[in-house]
């Protein structure tokens, strides 16, 4: 039996295996206790007697859970101010810092080597060191809030606490990238949660890889319905509540939308991203012809390009790449590269999981309920079988998928871009050039 | 339960200190009796009957780590006090309905959170006290917080005892049904036994985990909870998750296996049936396919 099957079988017995945990209720904390030990304010003899009793008792379990998502999803709901400092995680500031580090630098020693270069001796003044603390994130924050701000509401920037998550999405996709050649991340993915998976946020690592134009990618994309009316797709906050037993979450009803709501048509959704591609050059060449003191708006014009990516990359998302299985009640989406979230109500509430932190998913099909299949670039293709775990599939040939069709978890025909057609029927073992 | 040690830290003085620090408005009209039942209150749900014997250090620290402020609020609303239940309801109503929503969803939330709203506001009993839920809050965490875990902790029971299974499992009529029982007459007529096997040896080795790599793996596998969740619920970084979650899980295995081989005899063709059996059972109900059997 393959290795991956043993695994496959090992996960599955964890799973029951755990969640038959149960306990006394009157074992349980009171709430003071459970909320003292959530905040992580129990001394420590007290938080590894109660962390015995969680280990072994569901009931405790579902509770803190269902905690923990209420927070994220908390912290996820749009213009709600976030009650904790989103300077609270170090891990966040480390390369917000560094950004605001460079912007210093550069200010600081930009008029230095413009006077040497004309002879002027001028004596340096003293950097100022950049403080690892608030301030200079903020402002980076503000300043991409500012840039997108110019833009039209529907497709609005991300708010200073999405770039905290677009910053700990980089932190993370770091590890993943570190992690890749061990497989690990083959073993344990970092599911994505409702917070995760906002709308406005993009992984920079794949805005690095962006090029000009990538808008136009989005025309390539002929699987998929037409884009929601808002690009800031409304997430349920209620998907929360662990379902013990290791089964599906629970349906929890909540403000969504549903998939047939009105969309703005993709070319008007293009017609906005080329706007507003055209305004960031346009603020671009403005703020070259400025004198060269303001070359501080160099942090403007990037921050106005990454919102531009960012844009893009929400178009794409709100591109609505919802993906419909035969039961109607089962939908996947593409959240964001790499991403997919599940919904067995029909759209109401959505789970989120990772496929391939390293893949950027353009298109999908699902022929059963616990099937489906994702193409993306660079030869990107995967599948499930039992709605949970992805596997990667070897590809035809290194090319950007952009559709495809499916009649079960073998048979499959995935389009390039470039509009080769290539099929399977033995899961992805050996693949035929199809007319 | 009032303490009766003389410990000079639930001096009338200590309470007023502490009352200062905690800095309610003076329209809570909070006095320092008040607050000081309400720590020693506190102090008796930590030490319980522990509390006469805990040093006045350990006492101090723990008074002086409390919410102190967020206990004076309670304290004030439990009393009846028509200013500081307006304070309340203006900084943590929205945030009650908030939270009831992403617990509870949109059609349970209103229901979970107009009830613990009464029980918050208190009920005057026939001796003309207000019996409050604020009673129960003690401080160890902020208000806020503590509003969240109860509101999960009615809800979880709620969902608990109104259990539904709503799976991919449950399968339209006509749909193609993947077996999820041992077959009636299975042809090996020793599956049954390397069944019961498996489950036996791995719940003893899942008895066996550190309690804190076995919550890591219950909610990982269980609760679907992310890294970053299971890592804000414990602590750790999702990187040192990730890597522990691994190591449990290799751990596990490998002991599974050598108790399988070395206690139960079995080869390791045997070995890769166990898991090729389990693995044929969806969603790996052992304990229903063992039960079919009988």
């Amino acid at each position: 039996m393959a290795s991956r099957e043993q695994d496959k079988a090992m996960n599955g017995l964890l799973r029951q295996g755990l969640a038959r945990d149960a306990a006394t209720a009157q074992d349980c904390p009171q709430a003071d206790v459970l909320a003292a030990y959530y905040q992580r304010s129990l001394d420590a003899e007290e938080a590894t007697r109660w962390e015995l009793h969680f280990s072994r008792c569901a009931r405790c379990r579902e509770q803190l859970a269902a905690m923990v998502r209420a927070d994220e999803a908390a912290e996820a709901a749009p213009g709600r101010a976030r009650e904790r400092s989103w300077f609270a995680n170090p891990w966040m500031l480390v390369p917000a810092a560094a950004a605001a580090l460079a912007i210093l630098l550069w200010v600081q020693f930009a008029p230095m080597m413009r006077s040497r270069q004309t002879g002027t001796a001028e004596v340096a003044t003293a950097v100022q060191p950049a403080a690892p603390s608030v301030a200079p994130a903020g402002t980076v924050a503000r300043k991409a809030a500012s840039a997108s701000s110019k833009v039209s509401p529907a497709l609005a920037a991300p708010k200073p606490e999405r770039r905290a998550q677009e910053a700990d999405r980089e932190a993370r996709n770091h590890k993943a990238a570190s992690l890749k050649d061990s497989g690990k991340r083959e073993q344990f993915s970092t599911r994505v949660t409702l917070a995760e998976s906002a709308p406005a946020v993009a992984a920079p690592p794949q805005e690095s890889r962006k090029e000009g134009g990538e808008a136009v990618g989005a025309a390539r994309i002929a699987n998929v319905p037409p884009p929601p009316a808002s690009a800031q797709a409304q997430y349920a906050p209620g998907v929360v509540g662990g379902v013990p037993g290791g089964q599906p979450q629970r349906p929890a009803a909540a403000p969504a939308v549903a998939p047939q709501q009105n969309q703005i048509p993709k070319q008007e959704a293009r017609t906005n991203l080329s706007l507003l591609e055209g305004q960031a050059a346009k603020e671009d060449s403005q703020a070259m012809q400025k004198a060269p003191a303001a070359v501080a708006a160099t942090g403007e014009r990037t921050a106005a390009k990454a919102a531009a990516s960012r844009l893009r990359t929400a178009d794409e998302r709100s591109g609505s790449r919802i993906i419909h299985s035969p039961d109607a009640k089962v939908l996947w989406r593409i959240a964001s590269p790499g991403f997919v979230e599940l919904s067995l109500d029909g759209g109401a509430t959505w789970n989120g999981q990772e496929v391939d932190p390293n893949a950027e998913l353009l298109a999908g099909a699902s022929p059963g309920r616990k099937v489906c299949w994702l193409v993306g670039r660079n030869g990107a293709v995967f599948v499930t079988r039992d709605a949970r775990t992805w596997n990667k599939v070897a590809p035809p040939a290194a090319l950007d998928f952009v559709r495809v069709s499916a009649e079960n978890d073998r048979a499959a025909s995935v389009v390039s871009s470039d509009g080769q057609t290539f099929r399977t029927s033995d899961a992805g073992a050996s693949w035929q050039p199809a007319e | 339960m009032t303490l009766s040690h003389t410990s000079e830290l639930l001096r009338p003085e200590t309470a007023r200190r502490l009352l200062e620090k905690a800095a309610p408005l003076k329209e809570w009209s909070l006095t320092a009796e008040q607050f000081q039942i309400a720590l020693e209150r506190s102090a008796a749900q930590r030490f319980g009957a522990e509390a006469k014997a805990a040093t006045s250090a350990k006492l101090s620290a723990y008074l002086e780590g409390l919410h102190l402020h967020d206990l004076a609020l309670a304290c004030a609303c439990s009393g009846g006090n028509a200013a500081a239940w307006e304070h309340f309801v203006a900084a943590y109503r929205p945030e009650l309905y908030r939270a009831a929503r992403a617990i509870a969803g949109e059609s349970g939330a209103r229901e979970l959170a107009d009830s613990l709203y009464a029980e918050l506001f208190g009920l005057r009993e026939p001796e003309g006290r207000r019996k409050s839920l604020f009673d129960y809050f003690h401080g160890r965490s902020k208000l806020g917080t503590w509003l969240h875990a109860i509101l999960a902790q009615r809800h979880v029971d709620e969902f608990r005892r109104t259990r539904k299974t709503d799976s991919l499992d449950d399968l339209e009529p006509g749909e193609e049904r993947r077996e999820s029982v041992a077959p009636a007459a299975p042809p090996d007529p020793e599956r049954h036994r390397y069944l019961a096997m498996l489950q036996a040896t791995l719940a003893a080795a899942l008895a066996a985990l550190e309690p804190r790599d076995r919550l890591r793996l219950a909610y990982y596998y269980v609760e679907e909870l992310t890294l970053a969740q299971i890592g804000k619920l414990m602590g750790e970084h999702e990187a040192t998750v990730s890597r522990r979650l691994e190591r449990a899980r290799r751990d596990l295995r490998r002991s599974v296996e050598r108790a399988l081989v070395e206690k139960q005899k079995l080869s390791e063709a045997q070995l890769r049936l166990c898991f090729e059996y389990a693995c044929q059972e969806w969603p790996f109900d052992l304990t229903r396919a063992l039960s079919a059997r009988e």
